[in-house]
């Protein structure tokens, strides 16, 4: 698929299945793909909102990550190693995902937090302008 | 002890002269390495084919990727397979990672396109 959004969905996650709706919302009313991906038992509930959590992987953090990023790997790193050792996963992620030419281009945003309102009317509105600027294009209409 | 005139004369166009013989064979070593370098430059990546990509479970699975179209098949490098695959990845995936605290900002284009133009230059 040219363009497709994925969310990466838990059975026990209790904030998934808002996001699911605003997400098929959204799809539905732009005609992109969407499906749902469950991770299995392994996942993990994904609620930080500390920047050290924009990748789970400290390698990324070293080489690419800012002077905040590293501060706070000092701490958080021990937990890192093990996460990505035991290969677990945080749900929610929502994966905007598109090819340019054989290139696969991905936006992954992780979590979500439907009690605060305001933040889920801001973040709506920013995924349905990004997601209808990328369907034009990808498709070219 | 005094020297003439033309010692010092014969001196200065001894050593210009030999300066310049130098200068001109630094000249014609550099432009040398210079071709040898061009010659060595590595041949581009094939853009199709067999790839090995990288899977979130630190194993790799094996990407084809059509000449023309751009659907791809994903395979776990569970067997072996017939054909040739290129150990180089093609052009990396790229993936940005953001916080729904993010995402709900006004700055989030912004910070996108910041991103998207550090991936182009190779995270620098």
């Amino acid at each position: 698929m040219l363009l497709e959004v994925i969310l990466e969905d838990e059975v026990t996650c209790p904030r998934c299945p808002e996001l699911e709706k605003i997400l098929r919302r959204i799809c539905r009313d732009l005609d992109i793909p969407f499906s749902v991906k469950f991770l299995g038992n392994k996942a993990l509930a994904n609620y930080e909102e500390s920047v050290i959590s924009r990748t789970l992987d400290p390698e990324w953090v070293k080489t690419f990550g800012s002077p905040e990023h590293k501060r706070s790997l000092e701490k958080i790193e021990p937990l890192l190693r093990y996460m990505k050792e035991r290969s677990i996963h945080a749900v929610p992620n929502t994966i905007i995902r598109w090819h340019a030419g054989t290139n696969v281009k991905e936006i992954v945003i992780r979590g979500f937090n439907p009690n605060d309102k305001e933040q889920v009317k801001a973040f709506v509105a920013n995924l349905y302008a990004l997601l209808k600027s990328l369907k034009r294009v990808v498709y070219g209409r | 002890m005094v020297y003439s005139v033309f010692y010092y004369a014969f001196g200065a166009i001894g050593r210009a002269i030999t300066e310049l013989v130098l200068r001109i064979y630094e000249w014609r070593e550099a432009k040398k390495k210079v071709f040898a370098e061009r010659k060595k430059a590595a041949p581009a990546p094939p853009s199709w084919g067999f790839f090995r990509t990288a899977n979130p479970y630190g194993n790799y699975d094996l990407t084809y990727v059509p000449r023309n179209t751009a659907l791809t098949v994903t395979i776990p490098a569970l067997i072996k397979l017939p054909v040739k695959s290129h150990e180089k990845a093609r052009a990396t995936e790229e993936r940005l990672y953001f916080t729904v605290k993010e995402a709900a900002s006004k700055e989030w284009f912004k910070e996108i396109e910041e991103l998207a133009k550090m991936i182009e230059k190779g995270g620098k």
